[in-house]
């Protein structure tokens, strides 16, 4: 009763409109106190600032945070939706497809799919627009290709999942590369049959041999970034800390090299990346709080126990937790999601015998439609503020990819080995 | 009371801006030395050993306590209000307000037990590595002083909450935070 009474506190103090961080100190404060007293509140907070704020992994947030502000400030991702044109621009939905791939291509050097979805809406929607695609399959198209970057590494989601799952973070990022081209495909095949069955012919080009081989001049920044970071993880030469450093300071000198670092850039993209970190900092502090009251209660334990006695089937239990997510994707925030769920959700899932790592890149691909289903889709508002089309238009050009990313999700469901091959093949 | 309101939140947001100044400016230190580090341990195979202590126990801490007001005060937290997004600018005011209170309990709570470690680890001269010697209060130090200016935050929030609870129209946006500054929407959820 205590329990229900602490979690209702918590969805309260959320509704209320005051940061995830308070809600979840204010109810794991209130918790601690009627299961242990002020003793164990105070032992508690004496102790759980510092050792959240010591977390060495923590790193990798602001690292890859800084390398994405740096991608942007060095305009080497507007020229990813260019390249990627001239070499499928002539197909029918061709531009829609150049749009996955731009999307791809920029998850493979940012982790933030907001900033993604933000780049590809400047770069791709106007093309598509011109060409003649209907303004609802154009922004669709852009707003479910920002989320790959989610996805794809190097991924913020992924690390905050590996943190909060304590699971092997470079492990989890290698891991999320396939899922991530499988889904980049998906979303390529359905913007074709999107347009295809729309009846409408939008414009295409065809390219040279020539300008086919000149357009792969501005991918090779993108790849030597790519391998900085995702190659030295999977060859095991740095930790996926180091790798983001790396990350961080490649994309600063190729920002420099463009003759785009100014000092007003480097402070305006150090300050948002401290701010970022602060804000995940803080929720995984203020979680650790909650996460003892929890842990108290044995409530976790109880309900392993409780499905276990139930004697359905372990896949009914893993499809009505993805179902959950999604659900959850369309109120909360994927943070939320992940910082309220992973603690609750991941020891049953490993009690039921599913990989951990599988699960993770299964909640993520699940997160991302939470990106981008109404009424919190924050991709959507992103493209629906930087074109200048209302949100619900932006909606309506999103459903057939949500059908297509339930697809994606049931494959990778089905055949797991599409997430656990490759990190068996990583380096030490 | 307006005045002194706008004042004080104008300080505050200064100590903030430095604060997150400091913060930032340690990020771009850690990357400095963590690329120095890989270089030094492939390129000479002599890596520089204490760079990990000193990140993990020194400057992850000034990064994150350093910049913990300055980010309430630009609204960056993730916050999930649609609810109170309905209600008019009274209701919500006085509803934030009463949601607010017991935080202040227990980051003076935080902020307490922090001094008091702080004075713990001075008098008795800990040290973090023994194979540095550096001391411990100097690592800590950081979080009385974050949650000590989180606190002033917060109190000043509550403060222009329950001015605006009163007149819906009270200039009370130095005391609240700026949210013009960072659209917390876009920047805060990735």
């Amino acid at each position: 009763m205590t329990t229900l009474a602490i979690v209702v506190l918590l969805f309260v103090l959320m509704l209320c409109g005051i940061p995830l961080a308070f809600a979840l100190l204010t109810a794991g404060v209130a918790g601690l106190y009627t299961v242990g007293g002020a003793s164990m509140v105070l032992g508690i907070l004496k102790t759980t600032p510092l050792s959240a704020a010591n977390t060495y992994e923590l790193l990798t947030i602001p690292m890859f945070m800084l390398m994405a502000e740096f991608v942007i400030l060095s305009g080497i991702a507007d020229n990813l939706f260019r390249a990627a044109t001239v070499w499928v621009g002539r197909f029918p939905g061709g531009l829609g497809v150049a749009t996955a791939m731009a999307g791809a291509a920029f998850g493979a050097i940012s982790g933030s799919s907001t900033a993604s979805a933000a780049t590809l809406s400047a770069t791709t929607l106007p093309s598509m627009l011109r060409a003649g695609y209907p303004p609802h399959i154009a922004s669709g198209a852009v707003a479910i290709s920002g989320t790959l970057a989610m996805l794809i590494p190097p991924s913020v989601a992924i690390v905050l999942y590996g943190l909060i799952a304590n699971q092997n973070i470079g492990e989890l990022l290698i891991a999320g590369i396939l899922p991530g081209l499988l889904v980049a495909f998906t979303i390529a095949a359905t913007v074709v049959i999107v347009v295809l069955a729309s009846g409408t012919k939008p414009t295409t080009q065809r390219y040279s041999i020539r300008d086919k081989f000149a357009a792969l001049k501005v991918v090779g920044p993108m790849v030597a970034l790519f391998l900085m970071v995702t190659g030295v993880i999977y060859l095991g030469v740095a930790t996926p800390t180091e790798a983001a450093s790396l990350g961080a300071a490649g994309a600063m000198l190729l920002a420099w090299r463009a003759g785009k670092l100014t000092w007003q850039g480097l402070r305006h993209a150090l300050t948002r990346a401290a701010n970022t970190t602060c804000m995940i900092m803080l929720i995984i502090m203020c979680a650790s709080v909650f996460a003892y009251f929890f842990t108290l209660t044995g409530l976790t334990q109880d309900l392993v126990a409780w499905i276990g006695a139930l004697g359905i089937s372990r896949w009914l239990v893993l499809l009505l937790i993805l179902a959950i997510y999604i659900v959850l994707g369309c109120f909360l925030d994927q943070i939320s999601v992940l910082i309220l769920t992973i603690p609750i959700t991941l020891p049953v899932v490993m009690a039921l015998g599913f990989n951990p790592i599988w699960f993770g890149i299964l909640v993520i691909v699940t997160a991302e439609l939470g990106m981008v289903t109404p009424p919190v889709g924050l991709n959507v508002f992103v493209v629906a503020r930087y074109s200048g089309m209302p949100a619900a238009q932006v909606f309506i050009g999103i459903w057939p990819h949500i059908l297509a990313h339930i697809v994606a999700i049931a494959i990778l469901l089905i055949w797991p080995e599409i997430i656990l091959w490759l990190p068996t093949t990583m380096g030490n | 009371m307006g005045t002194l309101l706008r004042t004080v939140g104008r300080l505050a947001t200064g100590i903030e801006r430095g604060m997150s100044g400091i913060s930032a400016l340690t990020i771009f230190l850690i990357m400095v030395l963590v690329v120095a580090d890989v270089a030094m341990r492939y390129a000479f195979n002599n890596p520089i050993k204490w760079s990990y202590p000193v990140i993990s126990r020194y400057l992850m801490l000034y990064v994150f306590f350093f910049a913990v007001a300055d980010t309430l005060r630009r609204n960056q937290h993730v916050i999930v209000g649609f609810l109170v997004g309905a209600m008019g600018i009274r209701g919500r005011s006085l509803v934030e307000l009463v949601a607010y209170l017991p935080s202040i309990l227990i980051f003076a709570l935080v902020l307490g037990l922090g001094i008091g470690l702080v004075w713990s680890q001075f008098v008795h001269n800990d040290v973090v590595m023994d194979s540095l010697g550096w001391p411990s209060w100097i690592a800590t130090l950081a979080l009385p002083i974050g949650i000590g200016m989180l606190l002033v935050r917060i109190v000043l929030r509550v403060t222009a909450l329950a001015a605006r609870a009163v007149d819906p129209a009270a200039d009370v946006a130095a005391a609240y935070g700026d949210p013009a500054e960072g659209d917390a929407r876009i920047e805060g959820h990735e």
